[in-house]
């Protein structure tokens, strides 16, 4: 159907008309360039590069492009102005142009450029899609209309086509726009939300809300293979690559990581990092040997890497080599992780005399978690200091009121060597049964009849002592041990310690926080 | 006209007003200027309004650029380019008092950098800018909260406001508007990590006393741009150093403007990691208890001894507390007589970003117990505790509609005048997180909670915008180094998200409905008008304006209760009026479609007794004097 035109626009326009060919003609500009310093070495060595080829269409559009990609917009706008002046016949630069000054903020200018590549290429689909967003925005349906054409046949197209039906009032055909839009990208929810407004509005309240259920944030996207061609010319250099491969592994993208961190390597063979990079990996995907690899040719260039020799060492202590392990701990020991490492490793080795000291430094902060205090209070008992342990058990306990393993060291020492009174002990009794009532089994059941041994009660102390005795193998290392406590509660008497010598017989508290235990 | 050609001209004629190139505008997080689900939850709290049974016949309006009130809150550099998860970013307060007893309320804004801003109401909605002439402006500290209160009994309001360890300050009065500085003489100079503050009388001896809340430490000695100290770049895990505690102090009022910290005299110590608190007679003794709000942990309630002090029995009332508490009001919200608890719920929703569309239900889960420090049993959001009678709470927020996302505090008043007090949540998060709504919270009989700001008017905000300005960048410069520089050139304007902190809910234009004034974190307020008169010629309403003789001149500690017809309604005169504020302002009753009072019945903090009965007009503000003084 033919609209007629409205005949209060003409004088603006006729004006507009005669402005318009002094604003479109074209001159070479002279960027104001920014300072190079800002950016990565790659892109700084591309821009100097590109600075130096300014002879032709093709320098000025590289530049320009090179600008775009480092947000240098005004600068960006210039040159690719100079490449869409050089050269008359190609729509990509008045089209990089136009996207320049629209981040710039020179909606009016955007336009302006975008028009002239439209005058270049009528059939490049992004542009007129951005050419009616733009001209719908500024409430120009007709023009809108005009500029969206064959670009229609995309769900972002459908989804403007709407758009502009509903500026327009016209429901049905937004709906069915919307809709079209939808079938096209059924993976953009958000076009739920531009139906429920389309149906609200044509009084459809159920539909509206059908289509509320369904919404979500995700728009159409659209293929942009101009703007694609300029991302993926962006210089690259390790740290690229590095920042590349960091990135994929904060979304968990381990392959492309491992893609990211191999590109760096084949670009600089020393890059530490990239080695480092790649043993992770390898070491997360249990590939050990190869991860041994990557560390060693990381050690030989950087023989004092703490990272290289913390994993080296992990991989060493799950081979079974401890003191390899331990070697490569103690030239880590910068490095935190390294020195609690090497504290449970000295700890399972039976050294806890020298594990003590570092666990001392890492329960020296105030942020120390559970977890250590948890340890160090293993090291006292292990060198039969009941007092320390019990302190540093407390400690564990006041961070982590719900870790099963601190609460059951802690009412054992406090049941036997470290007494407690009056309504400390009782409290203390009260958790040994909440832990036995969430994880019945011989350990805890053994943990319970120390408390209630220590509380008094003895019958239900031999009670838990026996059905713990019954779930322990025959042959277990801990049977004396028990045998000795259940002959001490027949007597009246409270367990004699905390554990049989020479075998703490833990478990390490678990590094994600348990539920607490049902009251 | 060919349809090239019509587009050719429409592009030139643009291009004839076409802007100056400006920096760069980066909005972060990206969506933050055209959030995709601002429609689809407009429409999804529009779609079925015919349906509600709760009165909505009014709409608000943000007439800040009419008003006159030009002032905008600014940020220290920690909530802008510094940006740290450290309390700055609570914001300031907006508080509201008849400060040249002209009649019309006037109104307070507070700000951490640029100084405070005070505005004469001159009626019609119209304010002009006195700050200057009555000498508040603080511009060399950086605030925090503000109370208005008549704490000399005089006949006009005195003015408290807090600080961020630059010491605190009082301002006497002198009668014309214009105040005098007293802190030091008034001994009210403490210089700490001070947040909200509360007058109540609680030794009912006639003078106001002042209870100030306490973060804790969360500042450093550096100080940054502005003169404010910088934050701590832990200072979100305050409460796992006991050596950053700070006790909130009750003060005393001596008489003659001078006050004595009797904080653990009176047995009220306390190291919660408090911005907030509240008064209210809660077990019904006739002594106002405290429920002292905690951020970083269990909220405390503080019942009144009589007079002589306070007792702590918090987990026997309140066994299971938000974790992150951060306003609260205490009304009458089911007209049943007595008072109930509404406390919202900040740091809770800091676990992790809902997304919009679950925003209503609770946090899935809380952080590590090892980060709580506490027992562990807390709400996972907002708390309503309903007022059982007999001295006990029950939280019904899972049933009625309380829960809301990063809620700062909240101001209630009866919106639509239908005879229950509604709620206004401020909310958002600001940079550098998304847009969050404020909500409004139409109180649906005392049954439920309605969300409404959509309906009304309060969202989207006034051109529908969700972000501004927020701080600019030289990335070819002195920035190079910033965060969002990297790969970037030249000026950077960086766009974060719009957010209101402290509200106050108040006739501001004399026109019978409720209006509500919002003080923003890093904006200009809004003044949001309600058209509720104007869309009901005959609005029944009753205000009333308490004047204690024996009793403290505010009459703070009062309970008003309204009898008409139909029905009965409760008000306290306890002065909190929103995050952070404590406002001095009539009582207000919406009486829905009562048009005759027939008893208003007034307990007076000093015990007095007094009533009116019919005819009692409507449609105005009652004066009320203590009788007996």
């Amino acid at each position: 159907m033919k609209r007629a035109a409205n005949p209060h626009r003409w004088p603006a326009l006729l004006l507009a008309l005669f402005l318009a060919p002094a604003a479109v003609a074209g001159e070479l500009r002279s960027p104001e360039h920014p300072d190079p310093a800002a950016f990565d070495p790659a892109m700084r060595a591309a821009v100097a590069e590109a600075r130096g080829q300014l002879q032709d269409a093709a320098g000025w559009a590289r530049l320009g492009s090179l600008y775009l990609l480092v947000h240098a917009n005004a600068a960006a706008a210039d040159a690719l102005h100079n490449a869409a002046t050089l050269e008359p016949r190609e729509f990509r630069w008045p089209y990089l142009e136009g996207i320049a000054l629209h981040r710039a903020g020179q909606a009016a200018a955007a336009r302006h450029a975008w028009q002239s590549a439209l005058t270049r290429d009528p059939n490049y689909a992004p542009l007129r899609l951005r050419l009616a967003r733009s001209a719908l925005e500024a409430g120009h349906t007709d023009a809108a209309q005009d500029f969206l054409a064959d670009a229609r046949a995309t769900a972002t197209g459908q989804e403007l086509a709407g758009e502009i039906a509903l500026a327009r009032g016209q429901v049905k055909e937004a709906v069915t726009a919307f809709t079209r839009a939808l079938e096209l990208a059924p993976q953009a929810n958000w076009l739920h939300v531009r139906l429920a407004v389309a149906y609200g509005k044509a009084g459809d309240k159920q539909k509206a809300r059908e289509h509320l259920k369904a919404r979500g944030t995700r728009r159409p996207e659209i293929s942009d293979p101009v703007l694609e061609a300029v991302s993926a010319a962006r210089p690259r250099d390790v740290a690229s690559f590095l920042e590349e491969a960091h990135a994929a592994l904060s979304r968990n993208h381990r392959y492309s990581a491992l893609l990211a961190f191999q590109a760096a390597v084949r670009m600089d063979p020393r890059s530490v990092p990239a080695l480092l990079g790649i043993a992770g990996l390898s070491l997360g995907a249990g590939r050990k040997a190869e991860a041994l690899g990557y560390l060693q040719r990381a050690l030989e260039i950087e023989p004092g890497s703490a990272e290289a020799h913390f994993y080296a060492g992990l991989i060493q202590e799950s081979n079974g080599a401890a003191a390899r392990a331990e070697s490569h701990y103690v030239r880590a020991l910068p490095r935190e992780s390294a020195r609690y490492r090497l504290a449970r490793l000295l700890l399972r080795l039976g050294r806890a005399a020298e594990a003590l000291p570092h666990l001392e430094v890492l329960t020296a902060e105030k942020s120390a978690t559970a977890v250590r205090f948890y340890w160090l209070g293993l090291a006292h008992l292990a060198m039969g200091n009941c007092a320390g342990a019990a302190a540093a058990l407390d400690a564990a306990h006041a961070r982590d009121a719900n870790s099963g393993e601190v609460i059951a060291a802690r009412v054992r020492v406090h049941s036997s060597c470290a007494p407690l009174d009056g309504p400390a002990r009782a409290r203390l009794l009260a958790q040994a049964q909440r832990l036995y009532q969430a994880r019945p089994d011989a350990g805890d059941a053994e943990t319970l009849a120390m408390a209630l041994a220590a509380a008094g009660e003895f019958d239900k102390a031999l009670r838990y002592q026996q059905q713990a005795l019954a779930a322990t193998a025959p042959e277990a290392p801990q049977r004396p041990f028990l045998a000795a406590n259940l002959a001490r509660y027949a007597r009246g008497e409270t367990a004699i310690a905390p554990y049989e010598k020479d075998s703490l017989r833990l478990r390490p508290p678990a590094d994600q926080y348990s539920s607490p235990p049902a009251p | 006209m060919p349809a090239r050609l019509r587009t050719r001209l429409w592009l030139a004629c643009l291009l004839v007003a076409g802007p100056a190139m400006a920096a760069e505008r980066l909005p972060f997080p990206a969506d933050v200027l055209n959030p995709p689900w601002v429609e689809g939850r407009q429409l999804e709290q529009t779609l079925d309004a015919d349906s509600l049974a709760v009165a909505h016949d009014l709409q608000f309006r943000d007439q800040q650029p009419q008003s006159g009130i030009n002032f905008r809150h600014q940020v220290v550099e920690d909530a802008g380019r510094a940006y740290k998860a450290v309390h700055y970013d609570h914001g300031n307060a907006v508080v509201a008092a008849d400060v040249d007893g002209d009649g019309l309320p006037d109104l307070y804004f507070a700000t951490q950098l640029g100084g405070n801003a005070l505005y004469r109401n001159l009626g019609n909605g119209r304010f002009e800018d006195i700050t200057a002439r009555a000498g508040v402006a603080v511009a060399d500290r950086v605030s925090v909260a503000a109370a208005f209160a008549d704490t000399d009994n005089d006949g006009d309001p005195d003015l408290f406001v807090t600080t961020v360890n630059q010491g605190n300050l009082l301002f006497r009065n002198d009668g014309d508007g214009k105040f005098t500085n007293i802190s030091g003489p008034a001994g009210l100079d403490h210089r700490g990590h001070a947040s909200g503050a509360i007058f109540l009388d609680y030794d009912r001896d006639g003078l106001l006393d002042l209870f100030v809340t306490h973060v804790g430490v969360y500042t450093t000695d550096k100080i940054g741009p502005g003169g404010y100290r910088i934050g701590l770049s832990d200072g979100f895990s305050g409460q796992l150093h006991p050596d950053r505690f700070e006790t909130s102090r009750l003060y005393h009022n001596l008489g003659g403007n001078r006050f004595a910290d009797v904080t653990r005299s009176a047995g009220i110590e306390d190291n919660s990691w408090s911005g907030d608190a509240h008064a209210a007679d809660l077990n019904g003794d006739g002594w106002p208890d405290i429920y002292l709000l905690n951020m970083q942990g269990h909220d405390q309630y503080f019942e009144n001894q009589a007079g002589k002090g306070f007792k702590r029995r918090s987990r026997e009332l309140f066994p299971v507390t938000p974790w992150g508490s951060m306003g609260i009001r205490i009304a009458d919200f089911d007209n049943d007589g007595d008072p109930d608890i509404f406390v919202t719920d900040m740091h809770t929703d800091m676990v992790e970003e809902l997304p919009p569309a679950r925003e209503k239900e609770r946090m899935p889960h809380n952080y590590p117990q090892a980060f709580l420090a506490t027992d562990g049993r807390h709400m996972l959001g907002n708390a309503f505790f309903r007022n059982a009678g007999n001295g006990t709470f029950r939280d019904i927020s899972a049933e009625n509609g309380a829960e809301t996302f990063w809620p700062w505090g909240l101001s209630s008043g009866d919106l639509n005048a239908d005879g229950f007090e509604d709620v206004f949540i401020t909310g958002s998060m600001n940079y550098p997180f998304r847009y969050g709504v404020n909500s409004l919270l139409l109180n649906d009989a005392g049954k439920r909670f309605v969300d409404a700001e959509y309906l009304l008017g309060v969202e989207p905000r006034r051109d529908g915008k969700t972000a501004t300005p927020w701080f600019e960048l030289d990335c070819s410069g002195p920035d190079r180094t910033h965060e969002l520089c990297k790969n970037r050139a030249g000026a950077v304007e960086v766009w974060g998200a719009l957010g209101s902190r402290s509200s106050v809910i108040l006739d501001l234009d004399g026109d019978g409905d409720l209006d509500i004034v919002t003080n923003e974190f890093g904006s200009v307020p809004q003044v949001l008008v309600s058209d509720l008169a104007q869309r009901r010629p005959r609005l029944n309403y009753l205000a009333v304006r308490l004047e204690g003789k024996k009793s403290n001149r505010d009459g703070l500690g009062a309970r008003v209760q309204l009898e008409t017809d139909r029905g009965r309604y409760v008000r306290f005169a306890d002065g909190k009026s929103g995050y952070l504020g404590f406002s001095s302002m009539p009582l207000y009753f919406g009486l829905a479609a009562d048009e005759k009072a027939v008893r208003l019945e007034i307990t007076w903090p000093s015990g007095v007794r007094q009533s009116l009965d019919a005819p009692i007009d409507t449609r105005k503000t009652h004066r009320i004097v203590e009788a007996g003084g």
